[in-house]
């Protein structure tokens, strides 16, 4: 079962006893909009059978000196998969530079760094022997007022695909064949 | 202690065992409560040693012997006479 971020949790015991500077209360609201993502997440999770795989909450990561929310981190016998949640509403667009933009032409998401993001978790999450599990990074917009218009996205998934995304790891989540070999061991490189 | 849910102030207490949020009218166990609460303190000064009144003073209510007896076998160590440490809930 999903336990509160750590973090979070003592954010609301200070709050209103001591005095947030603005980074701390920007960064309160922020973990608070987390918490709402993943509550609702884990109401399309909670409609699947999660046995067969681990199920890791909100991981915090350093890509490129920046700090990278990874809400869900899904790991099955054949797949690794990441999903940061994301609650952007209307219209939006990728550029030309791989960033996505909204109506206002304003940048809201860097993807280029889904891309550093997979190496970082592609050097540290080694698995045993030859077969590597392959490692999926979804960005899930639980908005449903959101649009991406023009050129479309494998990296985005929609709320209302997201019961479909689940249910097919769900199939996927263990090794059919008796005799194929299980991955061994996760290696983590500390 | 605060509710978990809605974070107010307001209490109604039932018994030992039961509180209830006056604003968002959660019904929530004092142990659960209690030890979110010391977890949280726990994490802003630790190894902090309390004596029946800081625990008392922290809940915000008096509790009788059998309740406090029961929070602090759970929740808390014993240090030395009359002081305690909070470990986390111990079933």
């Amino acid at each position: 079962m999903r336990k509160k971020n750590e973090k979070l949790k003592v954010y609301e015991f200070l709050y209103n006893r001591l005095p947030f500077s603005e980074d701390e209360a920007k960064e309160y609201q922020a973990l608070r909009r987390s918490e709402k993502l993943e509550e609702a997440f884990e109401r399309h999770l909670s409609r699947i059978k999660t046995a067969n795989m681990e199920i890791h909450w909100h991981s915090e990561v350093y890509v490129d000196g920046r700090c990278e929310f990874i809400h869900v981190l899904l790991v099955t016998d054949y797949c690794y998969y990441i999903f940061i949640l994301h609650d952007l509403a209307g219209s939006h667009y990728i550029n030309a530079f791989n960033i996505l933009c909204n109506d206002a032409h304003d940048a809201v998401l860097d993807l280029n760094r889904s891309e550093k993001l997979y190496q970082m978790f592609r050097a540290q999450l080694i698995d045993e022997g030859a077969f590597q599990r392959p490692i999926i990074v979804k960005y899930v917009m639980m908005n449903d007022e959101f649009r991406l218009k023009t050129r479309k996205s494998d990296l985005f998934l929609s709320k209302e695909n997201l019961d479909y995304y689940l249910k097919a790891i769900e199939h996927s989540a263990v090794l059919k064949k008796k005799d194929a070999p299980l991955p061994s061991r996760l290696i983590t490189e500390t | 202690m605060r509710c978990l849910k809605c974070l107010s102030l307001d209490f109604k207490i039932f018994n030992s065992n039961l509180l209830q949020c006056n604003t968002c009218m959660t019904i929530d166990n004092l142990l659960h409560l209690a030890e979110d609460y010391f977890h949280c303190l726990d994490k802003v000064m630790p190894e902090t040693v309390y004596s029946r009144r800081d625990i008392m003073h922290h809940l915000g209510f008096d509790l009788n012997n059998y309740a406090y007896t029961r929070l602090t076998g759970m929740l808390f160590q014993k240090v030395s006479a009359r002081r305690y440490e909070f470990t986390g809930r111990r079933d």
